[in-house]
């Protein structure tokens, strides 16, 4: 069939109207280049990376300043704030000019209630039977040893606030359990059942304060929130059960594609323009395709609560970006009046994917302080965010990937490592698999799941 | 999905941005158009790197002369405009040896059945780059572009004989070559 003059231009007209090659990356890199300005368009996961290290940063702020702020002896205190019934009880010291002070001074020092005798304290008394220890007479407390709150109508040692004394009296037995004589502590029987509640705690409280009392050290040096603050020599097991943790993962990732139909030139484009054929003087030759993986990152935010001893579960929110190219090389003869020429048409397709995924897991470690181990593995719902890489058409290559899913499930697993420096912090490495449980395009062309290996870093916060 | 999805602007609004040198928006700009353009490109070059660096060369001007912009005219014929002069100023050496050839030197060439229609564009855009570059050129603005050959004349400084002369040469030459494509196609099927 002969086609007119106007039909033979108007199908070049219709056939060009709407056709669309896309540029390599290079192009705009090389606009913008020339442009002479900074491109401030910033890889989204540039600025998601600025914002998980500054929050790395200041949580390891947290976790090293932490421990220097916290008073050590609070959790002491609060872990023994049940007083024994037995138990004896430290309140102060009691003064030459105090009548009751005189009777306790001999016995032991308890608080003072208002029958001159805390029924406890005298219970104790009696239960304890510890040696006694002779001293060297000590230098008569005067009131201008004492700070401001134990002198005048407010101090409860010239007997003027009893009730004060006795509340005072109640919180001190709760901080240091310890019988005490005058001068020196009394060691509690090791063959007396209440002794046999004493810890090391007591015992080391009892020899500083002993220290104390040789060397005549003002009244105020037992200031019961002084006393309280004697270090604890007993590590403590957290008994925390939630926790919150954040961290950062680099990852190894691959795309994992794989030819679903045989007739496709490969295993990434669909067709190739007019295949082997020649077609003019132009022959299209041989294809050659290369993978170029990248390394991706990855910040996520877990939530868990133990389960047990060595049990817990988890979710979160962990934000990942993944990234790779596809290089197709493809050589093409032209021959032109007996001259031959070789090109090669190089089509670069670069992929960058981010998901925001929720994750459900089970772990199984150890608890203990110091170093842990850890190990987890469950199942994620990841709903994409981005994906650069869609169907398209290159020189003479076209890529049908049909559509991204926008959910699909994947499975993952970790072992690693922890170290629990105090019962609220603690940080981990770990390495961790995952993998997706669907191909991620869909299309009957070809198939990807891609997986990828990580290494993770983060800081676990226990409340 | 896109989550983090920057807003689309109206051209206006694209232009107003660009004109302040504002980077989103030109590379918006380059994304919406740079497709296209790089099709047109193709047409006027004979491989992907030299249509490349037109194209390249091209927006730089785009983005350098936004200011010139008329609002009301259509920002794609613009920016085409400026990628088909980026392109004939490459190839400005070879509009040089047209001056010789006139419209009487044209003859009619023995025309032959072929059916273009089954082309696609990447097809016909082979055919295309093997033009001789002077043909190429003057293909593309007449067939493709819709100039007259009195414009084509003006554009490219020669005699509107010389461009008729060599449309005319073109389009012999692709209605060759595809023909004997396909012959080809016809004796590989027998």
């Amino acid at each position: 069939m002969k086609d007119s003059d106007k039909s033979f231009e108007d199908h070049f007209k219709d056939v060009f109207a709407e056709a669309e090659l896309t540029p390599l990356p290079k192009v705009w890199q090389g606009v913008a280049s020339q442009l002479g300005e900074d491109d401030t368009v910033r890889p989204l996961y540039i600025r998601w990376g600025k914002m998980a290290v500054a929050a790395m940063l200041l949580i390891g702020s947290l976790v090293y300043l932490a421990p220097k702020f916290t008073n050590p002896s609070t959790d002491t205190v609060k872990q023994n704030a049940t007083p024994k019934e037995n138990t004896p009880t430290l309140n102060t010291l009691p003064t030459e000019d105090s009548a009751l002070g005189e009777q306790q001074s001999a016995k032991t020092l308890g608080p003072v209630t208002d029958n001159g005798l805390n029924p406890e304290t005298v219970q104790s008394t009696e239960a304890t039977k510890g040696p006694k220890v002779d001293v060297p007479s000590r230098r008569p407390a005067r009131t201008d040893d004492l700070p401001k709150e134990f002198n005048g109508e407010k101090g409860y040692r010239n007997g003027m606030d009893k009730k004060r004394a006795g509340q005072t009296g109640a919180k001190i037995a709760g901080a240091v359990p310890a019988p005490l004589v005058q001068g020196e502590p009394v060691l509690p029987n090791p063959q007396a059942t209440d002794a046999q509640t004493a810890s090391p705690l007591l015992l080391a409280e009892v020899r500083r304060l002993s220290v104390d009392l040789k060397n005549t050290f003002p009244l105020a040096s037992l200031n019961p929130q002084k006393v309280t603050l004697a270090q604890p020599t007993v590590k403590e097991v957290p008994t925390h059960q939630w926790w919150i943790g954040a961290g950062a993962t680099y990852n190894a990732y691959r795309p994992n594609f794989s030819s679903i139909n045989s007739t496709v030139p490969s295993v990434y484009a669909t067709s190739l323009r007019a295949g082997d054929a020649s077609f003019g003087n132009t022959k299209l030759g041989e294809l050659n395709q290369q993978l170029i993986a990248g390394s991706t990152v990855g910040f996520g935010l877990d939530f868990g609560r133990k389960l047990g001893k060595h049990w817990s579960v988890s979710t979160g929110l962990i934000y990942t970006v993944n990234q790779f190219q596809v290089s197709t090389v493809i050589t093409q003869t032209i021959s032109n009046n007996a001259v031959s020429r070789t090109n090669l048409i190089d089509n670069t397709l670069t992929s960058r994917t981010s998901y925001v995924s929720v994750p459900l897991r089970v772990w199984v470690g150890s608890s203990r302080p110091g170093l842990n181990y850890r190990a987890s593995a469950g199942l994620l719902g990841n709903v994409l965010v981005q994906n650069s890489l869609t169907s398209q058409e290159q020189v003479f290559v076209s890529y049908d990937l049909g559509t991204y899913r926008p959910f699909h499930f994947s499975a993952m697993g970790s072992a690693g490592l922890g170290y629990t420096f105090s019962p609220k912090w603690g940080i981990y490495t770990d390495v961790n698999y995952n993998r997706a449980l669907q191909s991620v395009y869909r299309t009957d062309k070809l198939g990807a799941t891609p997986h990828w290996i990580g290494l993770s870093f983060g800081a676990l916060y226990h409340f | 999905m896109q989550l983090f999805k920057q807003p689309t602007y109206n051209e206006d609004k694209l232009v107003a941005l660009c004109t302040s040198g504002d980077r989103k928006a030109q590379r918006q700009l380059y994304e919406r158009f740079s497709k296209k353009m790089f099709v047109v490109a193709m047409r006027y070059s004979k491989t992907t790197f030299e249509a490349e660096d037109i194209l390249q060369e091209a927006f730089v001007k785009v983005f350098q002369n936004i200011a010139e912009f008329k609002a009301g005219s259509t920002l794609e014929y613009w920016v085409k405009r400026i990628v088909i002069n980026t392109s004939l100023k490459q190839n400005r050496k070879f509009f040089d040896k047209m001056h010789m050839d006139d419209v009487s030197v044209m003859r009619d060439e023995p025309s032959e059945e072929f059916t273009f229609t089954a082309y696609n564009f990447q097809e016909l855009l082979a055919f295309i780059q093997q033009l001789p570059a002077g043909y190429q050129a003057i293909f593309n603005l007449y067939a493709i572009e819709g100039f007259k050959h009195h414009e084509i004349a003006e554009m490219l400084s020669i005699s509107e004989g010389t461009s008729k002369s060599q449309y005319a040469r073109a389009k012999v030459l692709l209605q060759k070559m595809i023909a004997k494509d396909e012959d080809k196609v016809y004796e590989r099927q027998r």
